[in-house]
């Protein structure tokens, strides 16, 4: 077995690419272009991306399913070509399918002894994880007889039953109610203090931020930027925003300067929301409003979400309304640090 | 590494056994034995004898129609729902997927065959009150045929994308393969030297599979010698071990989309 350090990476992968010729046309087409990132020892790290960026072919890639074009992966530090360290890494697939005819119990069975996992380690794992993905009453049921949901979480139990230490997830979410969710985030949550590096693909952005310690964002096949979502800074500038009250009379005077203003009305009346890029700006403006005896409801600034990040860079990739070079320009600013 | 296959083959043997084709096929497969035992029943002549004849024949159709399906379809299932991806994700070498999965098939194969022998000798008994253990050794000799006929669905499979496909050059190969025995008389017919190198190749490279066929044997009570039986088992088992050695190099090398 081999022995892992707190320090280590348990994945790296270094300019990965892979390219398929299509059926007709017999053009290569790159599905992954030269991509990079590693995960260390017990970390979370969220793989996002658009569908069809090239997530599911690089976890394919990374569990040999499909060939690298050129590039390297190693798990544990060995090839991913070397089966030996299989036995340390699970993999909950997207939308699993299992075999109709095989009942929970047997299937985990099978899933278990390929994990290597022998005698009564076996039946100990196999009641163990059944209890975990809190499916023991379903464990003689035959598969085909089971929803999505549950389907989900027999896929979740055969890739965690021989504990690995490092845990592929390819939309782990899909198909699951809020309670499916809730306790699959708890079972996550769990296993990533129990030291359980994950790579995780999802769509489900609110999962990740709680879940993830790092993210990489692709599209179109590369990796657009790796951040840590634990520092928001890294998440983009973010904004500075101030709520009026009482401001009717100088709306026209508060309005110039911001970069976006919306005017609320709710039961307690009506706010002016203003938001700035810049603190200068946002600080003359609190000034003004001062000074014009205008009320403050607040003034704070907040920080950016992934899902800005997420749409930011998949749009600017796709050419779309951050289409202008001066965006672009900025763009790599602020999220050139992180990369 | 050998209880990984076990496994493999364990579970492809309880998914087979499960699945309702298999039972149609099951039930058809009876039901034809028994046709054919009846017809022989009705014939004028050696009854008992035309009743063995058609019945092991029935046998052996059935057998090789199930292995040609399910050798077949196998790997494009496993392909088309992904279930190979959990599998290929584990420890676990193509090599010894393809193995368990014939190892599975054939275990199906086994109990299909050890059913249908059954009933052709409960219905002999009726015409001849006595077990005929004959029958189970020509079906015996099935299972053997069948060794081979699996591994040949499986090399197709492993390579082509097209289950009808597979099944239908499985099925040329079964043909040709019961047919071998006429290639040294073509041999001898073609006077040219090249033809008949082609053919000599033809000859040792085709499965030998009318060598397995013991029927008309055991029909008159002629049983296999120890000799044949185990050069019949070495037989079947190198020339399968070859094709999933094929099977596998070309199977190691594709891409699972």
């Amino acid at each position: 077995m081999t022995e892992i350090k707190a320090t280590d990476k348990v994945l790296e992968i270094n300019k990965l690419s892979y390219s398929y010729v299509a059926n007709w046309s017999l053009r290569k087409s790159e599905a992954i272009k030269e991509i990079s990132l590693d995960v260390k020892v017990g970390e979370v790290f969220g793989f996002l991306g658009h569908n069809g960026a090239g997530k599911t072919t690089t976890i394919k890639c990374i569990l040999g399913l499909i060939r690298q074009s050129s590039g390297t992966v190693q798990i544990f530090g060995k090839s991913n070509a070397d089966l030996t360290q299989r036995s340390l890494v699970g993999y909950l697939p997207e939308q699993p399918y299992f075999y109709d005819y095989l009942t929970v119990n047997e299937l985990l069975e099978m899933y278990a002894y390929l994990s290597g996992l022998r005698g009564n380690e076996v039946k100990t794992a196999v009641k163990d994880v059944l209890g975990k993905v809190k499916m023991t009453n379903r464990s003689n049921s035959s598969m085909r007889t089971l929803s999505k949901g549950l389907t989900q979480r027999v896929g979740l139990a055969q890739a965690i039953i021989a504990k690995p230490k490092l845990l592929i997830l390819d939309e782990p979410f899909s198909g699951l109610d809020p309670i499916g969710r809730k306790e699959f985030r708890q079972i996550f949550s769990e296993l990533k203090a129990d030291g359980t590096a994950m790579l995780m693909s999802s769509h489900v952005l609110s999962d990740v931020e709680f879940l993830c310690d790092r993210v990489s964002i692709m599209s179109q096949g590369a990796i657009k930027g790796i951040f840590d979502i634990r520092d928001k800074s890294s998440l983009g500038t973010g904004h500075f925003e101030l709520v009026l009250r009482n401001f009717e009379r100088y709306e026209a005077e508060l309005s110039v300067g911001s970069e976006s203003q919306v005017i609320i009305n709710d039961a307690r009346g009506k706010y002016l929301r203003l938001i700035f890029k810049e603190q200068r700006e946002a600080e003359q403006m609190l000034t003004k409003a001062l000074a014009l005896t205008v009320n403050i409801e607040s003034y704070e600034f907040v920080h950016g979400t992934l899902e800005d990040l997420f749409i930011k860079l998949v749009q600017f990739d796709e050419g779309g309304d951050r289409g202008s070079a001066s965006n672009r320009e900025n763009d790599r600013i602020q999220t050139g640090e992180s990369r | 590494m050998i209880q990984i296959i076990l496994k493999i083959a364990l579970n492809t043997y309880r998914e087979s056994v499960r699945g309702k084709v298999l039972y149609s096929l099951v039930f058809f497969a009876v039901a034809i034995v028994s046709l054919s035992a009846l017809f022989g029943a009705v014939t004028i002549g050696d009854q008992l004898r035309i009743i063995k004849d058609l019945g092991l024949m029935s046998i052996s159709l059935f057998a090789v129609a199930l292995a040609v399906i399910s050798g077949a379809s196998l790997l494009h299932k496993e392909l088309h729902r992904k279930t190979i991806h959990n599998i290929l994700a584990k420890p676990v070498h193509r090599w010894q997927f393809l193995v368990g999965k014939h190892l599975g098939l054939l275990m199906t194969e086994a109990v299909m065959i050890a059913l249908m022998a059954m009933g052709l000798v409960i219905f002999c008994y009726f015409f001849e009150p006595r077990i005929d253990y004959l029958i189970f050794q020509a079906s015996l000799f099935i299972f053997f045929e069948l060794i081979i006929v699996t591994s040949i669905a499986i090399f197709f499979s492993s390579i082509l994308v097209t289950p009808a496909l597979s099944g239908l050059f499985t099925f040329s190969l079964f043909i040709a393969g019961r047919s071998v025995e006429y290639i040294p008389q073509l041999i001898k017919a073609v006077p040219a030297e090249t033809p008949s190198f082609f053919l000599n190749i033809l000859y040792w490279c085709l499965p030998h599979l009318d060598k397995l066929n013991i029927s008309n044997q055991v029909v008159y009570g002629y049983s296999a010698s120890p000799i044949q039986l185990s050069f019949s088992l070495i037989y079947s088992l190198s020339y399968a071990a070859i094709l999933l050695g094929l099977a596998s190099i070309t199977f190691r090398d594709r891409d699972f989309n």
